[in-house]
């Protein structure tokens, strides 16, 4: 498993009597555009949590770049080139838009640890900042403080912030989650035109955006993973569209 | 003047010193020379702020509340007083090693309280207190316990300028203490360092999806404000030539939080305000009497603090005069 980026070994999980992981395994490798689709409630969000160490499996091991990360923690994953987005917005609301892709850059480069001086640093990660910005169509919010953002907005610098770190490996929880329709395409355009090296992991209900992006699609229900294919199989399996697809339309 | 350049500029613009910065220097300066019989309160009002400005790097900045900031202060007094009633009278040194061992305590205590967050933190922090209180509550051979440390003798400052009884010495000596500490906590915030340490006020979880060790940071900064409360206690010591248990006490770990609360934490400057406005009222009302004076002060935090949550400082960022540093 030399060629992949992050792969998932048999996790287990449970909440009290609630097995939200059970035997997932799962694998990305450099580049991939995959997506995990599965009802409210699958799990979909708690892999995620365990990908990136906020929480600890009961059983199985994560690696990253064919190394075993299970017992790292989140900050030390994320310096290994893992990075995430939030279903639910979390940011640094005070701050300018500007400024918290200032300092993720700046932690990217290790210089979030001077204690003295750092006005270089800062100028340039302030300049590389505006550039990612400008590419995702934020520049005009840049000086704007983050909690003044409308929310469609604020669900983009959710992607900045992880842009910023460079990773090899992002993971998208719903990015598109409460965007109002007017500004959907914003999100669909920064996902489309995300750099070909980074493996993607995108978690969406939209299916049409799911079709669109991802190359392979898994199927998460109930804690498991029901089924993993190409678009094309996923849309004709008949599992699938008794589980979800088929289902009553997903709120 | 490109969009790119006129944002970067913003954001690096706020490092740089304003006018107004100058103001409390002009003061204290301005004080020293005008109010000759104020020199007593004065050099306590300039050891407060720099005990404030120690915690503001913890609540303002970097939002750990904690009430046991005082045992910081008072080992920081106690260290500085037994070396001089030891017999090592320098006072720069004495500063010095009361600050590194302040310090020293800070990476133990932080090591275990900041495992803990909300309410257990404020609790490990006033345990920490009440355990040092009544370590040198019963050394009573070595601290004099509940009847204070005396008999703290300083040498002449850089050999030549002697604390004298009008504290002359001992107000531009604690005046220069703060000043280069300020410089100090002022490059911190503004750095790299002190930009995270506001991101993890706002929010740890997102900083930690940075890639930063949030544990490692707020240690870090723990230990810094505890190093800066001892020195502000051993200021305290040596210009008062004495140490004793109100060092130690909730109380004053209560005081400094409400005096930097009363100025506005976050901006740096509440300690100052909050430290001058609250010692100076109190000087002049407490006198008259006790019980009203806390009676007005009561009701005054309590609508600051319900209508002005950024305090003093922040009644001028709402006045369009300023904002917050972050
Ligand atoms: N910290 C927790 N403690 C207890 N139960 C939890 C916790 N986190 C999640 N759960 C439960 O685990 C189950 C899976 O939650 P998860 O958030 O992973 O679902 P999801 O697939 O992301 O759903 P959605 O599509 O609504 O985001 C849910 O039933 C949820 O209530
Ligand atoms: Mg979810």
């Amino acid at each position: 498993m030399d060629d992949l980026v992050l792969a998932a070994r048999g996790l287990h999980r449970s909440f009290g009597s609630l097995e939200v992981a059970c035997d997932i395994n799962f694998a990305l490798a450099a580049g991939a555009r995959h997506a995990l689709i599965g009802p409210n409630g699958a799990g979909k969000s708690t892999l995620v949590n365990l990908l990136t160490g906020a929480l600890r499996p009961s059983a199985g091991s994560i690696w990253l770049d064919g190394v075993d990360v299970t017992g790292l923690a989140v900050h030390q994953r994320v310096r290994r080139g893992l990075a995430r987005t939030f279903q639910i917005n979390t940011l640094l609301r005070e701050m300018s838009v500007l400024e918290g892709v200032q300092l993720a850059v700046l932690e990217r480069g290790g210089q979030g640890r001077a204690l003295l001086g750092g006005r270089a640093g800062q100028r340039r990660a302030a300049e590389e900042g505006f550039d990612l910005l400008e590419q995702l169509g934020l520049a005009g919010d840049a000086s704007a403080i983050v909690g003044a953002l409308a929310y469609g907005r604020q669900r983009l610098v959710e992607v900045a912030m992880a842009l910023a770190l460079r990773p090899r490996v992002l993971l998208l929880d719903e990015p598109a989650a409460g965007v109002p329709p007017a500004d959907s395409h914003l999100m669909l355009e920064v996902i489309a035109r995300l750099p070909a090296g980074i493996a993607v992991l995108i978690i969406e209900h939209d299916m049409k955006l799911v079709f669109r992006f991802a190359e392979r699609i898994s199927v998460l229900v109930a804690g498991r993973i029901l089924t993993e294919g190409s678009p094309a199989e996923i849309a004709a399996d008949p599992r699938v569209r008794e589980v979800y697809l088929g289902g009553r339309a997903h709120g | 003047m490109s969009a790119r350049a006129a944002a970067v500029g913003v954001l690096m613009r706020r490092r740089s010193w304003r006018w107004v910065e100058a103001l409390p220097w002009v003061a204290a300066i301005a004080g020293f020379f005008l109010l000759p019989n104020y020199l007593q309160l004065g050099t306590q009002i300039l050891v407060m702020i720099l005990f404030a400005l120690s915690l503001d790097l913890l609540l303002g900045y970097t939002g750990i509340v904690t009430l046991g900031h005082a045992a910081f202060f008072g080992l920081g007094a106690y260290t500085a007083g037994l070396l001089a009633t030891g017999g090592w009278h320098e006072p720069l040194s004495g500063l010095v090693a009361a600050a590194a061992v302040a310090a020293a305590l800070g990476l133990v205590a932080g090591f275990v309280i900041l495992r803990t967050s909300g309410l257990a933190l404020l609790m490990l922090g006033m345990a920490i207190t009440l355990l040092l209180y009544e370590v040198a509550n019963n050394l009573n051979g070595l601290t004099g316990g509940a009847d204070g440390l005396s008999g703290v003798e300083i040498a002449p400052l850089l050999g030549r300028f002697g604390f004298d009884m009008y504290g002359r010495t001992s107000y531009l000596y604690a005046l220069a203490v703060l000043f280069v500490a300020f410089l100090l906590v002022r490059a911190i915030v503004w750095a790299p360092f002190g930009r995270s340490l506001v991101g993890i006020r706002q929010n740890p979880a997102r900083m930690q999806a940075m890639g930063v060790s949030v544990f490692a940071r707020r240690l870090a900064v723990f230990v810094l404000s505890a190093g800066l409360a001892g020195l502000a206690g051993a200021v305290s010591a040596q210009t008062s030539q004495f140490a004793s248990l109100d060092n130690l006490s909730f109380d004053l770990s209560g005081t400094v939080l409400l005096m930097l609360v009363l100025g506005g934490p976050g901006r740096l400057y509440g300690g100052f305000i909050g430290a001058s406005v609250l010692m100076i009222a109190q000087d002049g009302l407490a006198k008259e009497n006790p019980v009203f004076w806390l009676f007005w002060l009561g009701l005054f935090v309590i609508l600051l603090v319900v209508f002005v949550p950024g305090g003093l400082l922040g009644l001028r960022a709402r006045l369009g005069l300023g904002g917050r540093d972050g």
